[in-house]
């Protein structure tokens, strides 16, 4: 009787992709307790609605039930791949529901959102401390206006245009500042927590 | 990569590019392995990122719901109707088979019309979230739309006055370059006219046009007098770098006393510095023997 390996006890998150895939239901559960709780934090920012945010997590889950067959890990990773849909998914729910208007003001007020949050609460595990630790040290290394426009997008899923109207910058500030400050923080991550 | 290719990049991991900005990147991200590159490591960044929010744990009925429904796709296929217990009596085994196909008819209706009835309530709720996104897309889509015609326009308009102004260029350079070929190919022609101290030839007109380059010419005679049956018209190109006139051919005029002769020496002329004319035995000779009448420049 041979042990098991490691990857079998400790799957990746694209094997488990590709386990549910071939509708897998215990990979899928692995997956969603993994992916679920910064996914559904991505959703509560984003929604500013419990109950929305539930409401897409679910729908977004489902999706990756039915299309995990489309997954390809030689494209993106698994989580990548995961934030992209519910963020998509997030953002046809704020635009069905005409709430662009509500949430370009609240946003031009209400910033900064990722650093708002503080490393060390409400988790328990030391090593997701440190990483978050570490997340907010590098977003803090941005220019305030770049780390300001990032969130605006990523954060309340709005878009450059309706970000230059709302802070009153010009389209290609807005443009450029999201481009330098993305790349920075690529920079950063890849230096700092690879 | 230039600095645009780096806005769309960064948009599309964003997912704010619209529809068509979006297909346009995503037709390059093949063809492009380092814009391709960023476009990952972007989302990677993004996806990272989204870690760093305060941990959010969804409730946990909220799985169970999800799972539920995980396992009704699961078992979505049609199951098979249990058979009814079998029975000695033939009119009960009669009717169980009567109920029988009746449950599995209206099992197989309720079935199809179900599913019917899912996908066409998919069909709305998608045709509804379509309908809503394209009303609030619509009018942002109509002024990108409006800002590239205008952006097509103004640069349409602009290549048509560099290419008026590149095809006004190339016609004065192409005047310019043929009358530089002109001038230069006049500039290789020399004109000589003969004169004749001999009163007998004095009415005669003699013109040479000589081209240095191309080391022939063409003589022209006119009103010149009739000379002896046995004897030619001859002419000699004087070049100081020979020892003697090279001979470059007999020349016979008509009736008139005309002709027109296009003429090469027989050997290779350095410098034509004079054209003569010369009377000669009929048929030329090698070397000049009879009079000269006509000299010049």
């Amino acid at each position: 009787m041979s042990l098991p390996s490691a990857t079998t006890l400790n799957p990746s998150d694209e094997e488990l992709m590709q386990r549910v895939a071939d509708t897998d239901e215990r990979a899928f559960q692995t997956l969603y307790d993994r992916f679920s709780p910064p996914l559904f934090a991505l959703l509560r920012q984003m929604l500013d609605d419990e109950k929305d945010a539930e409401d897409v997590l679910q729908e977004g889950f489902l999706y990756l039930w039915d299309r995990a067959k489309n997954f390809d890990p030689s494209r993106a990773k698994a989580f990548t791949w995961a934030t992209m849909i519910f963020r998509h998914k997030a953002i046809d729910r704020i635009r069905s529901q005409g709430r662009r208007h509500r949430m370009t003001e609240r946003a031009a007020i209400e910033l900064p959102t990722l650093l708002g949050s503080s490393p060390a609460q409400a988790d328990d595990e030391a090593s997701a401390q440190d990483h978050r630790s570490l997340l907010a040290k590098a977003l803090q290394t941005l220019p305030s206006e770049q780390r300001s426009l990032i969130e605006c997008a990523f954060l309340k899923g709005l878009t450059h245009h309706s970000i230059s109207e709302s802070l009153g910058l010009p389209l290609g500030t807005v443009k450029t500042n999201i481009r330098r400050g993305l790349i920075r923080l690529r920079d950063i991550l890849q230096g700092g927590l690879a | 990569m230039t600095d645009f290719l780096q806005d769309q990049a960064a948009l599309y991991a964003l997912g704010l590019l619209d529809p068509e900005e979006a297909r346009a990147l995503e037709q390059l991200i093949p063809s492009d392995p380092t814009l391709a590159t960023l476009v990952r490591d972007l989302q990677d960044t993004l996806a990272t990122t989204t870690r760093a929010l305060p941990v959010a744990t969804p409730p946990p009925a909220l799985r169970a719901q999800l799972l539920d429904q995980i396992r009704l796709r699961k078992n979505q296929a049609p199951s098979r109707p249990k058979a009814l217990r079998s029975t000695s009596s033939p009119a009960w085994s009669r009717l169980a088979w009567g109920l029988a196909a009746a449950l599995a008819v209206t099992s197989s209706w309720l079935y199809t019309e179900r599913a019917r009835l899912t996908d066409s309530l998919n069909v709305l709720a998608s045709n509804e979230a379509a309908a809503r996104l394209d009303a609030n897309n619509f009018l942002a889509r109509a002024n990108i739309q409006q800002s590239r015609a205008d952006i097509a326009e103004a640069a349409a308009s602009r290549t048509r006055q560099e290419a008026d102004s590149l095809k006004s260029s190339l016609t004065q350079l192409t005047t310019d370059l043929q009358s530089l070929q002109q001038r230069n190919a006049l500039a290789q022609m020399q004109i000589a006219t003969l004169q004749s101290t001999v009163t007998e030839f004095q009415q005669g007109v003699a013109v040479v046009v000589w081209d240095s380059e191309k080391e022939q010419g063409i003589l022209k005679l006119e009103k010149m007098p009739p000379i002896a049956a046995d004897k030619d018209y001859q002419l000699w190109v004087v070049d100081p770098t020979k020892p003697k006139t090279v001979d470059a051919g007999i020349v016979r005029v008509d009736a008139n006393g005309f002709a027109r002769v296009e003429f090469k020496p027989v050997v290779d002329i350095s410098e034509a510095a004079k054209f003569a004319v010369s009377i000669e035995r009929k048929g030329g000779v090698p070397e000049n023997e009879g009079p000269v009448i006509l000299v010049g420049p």
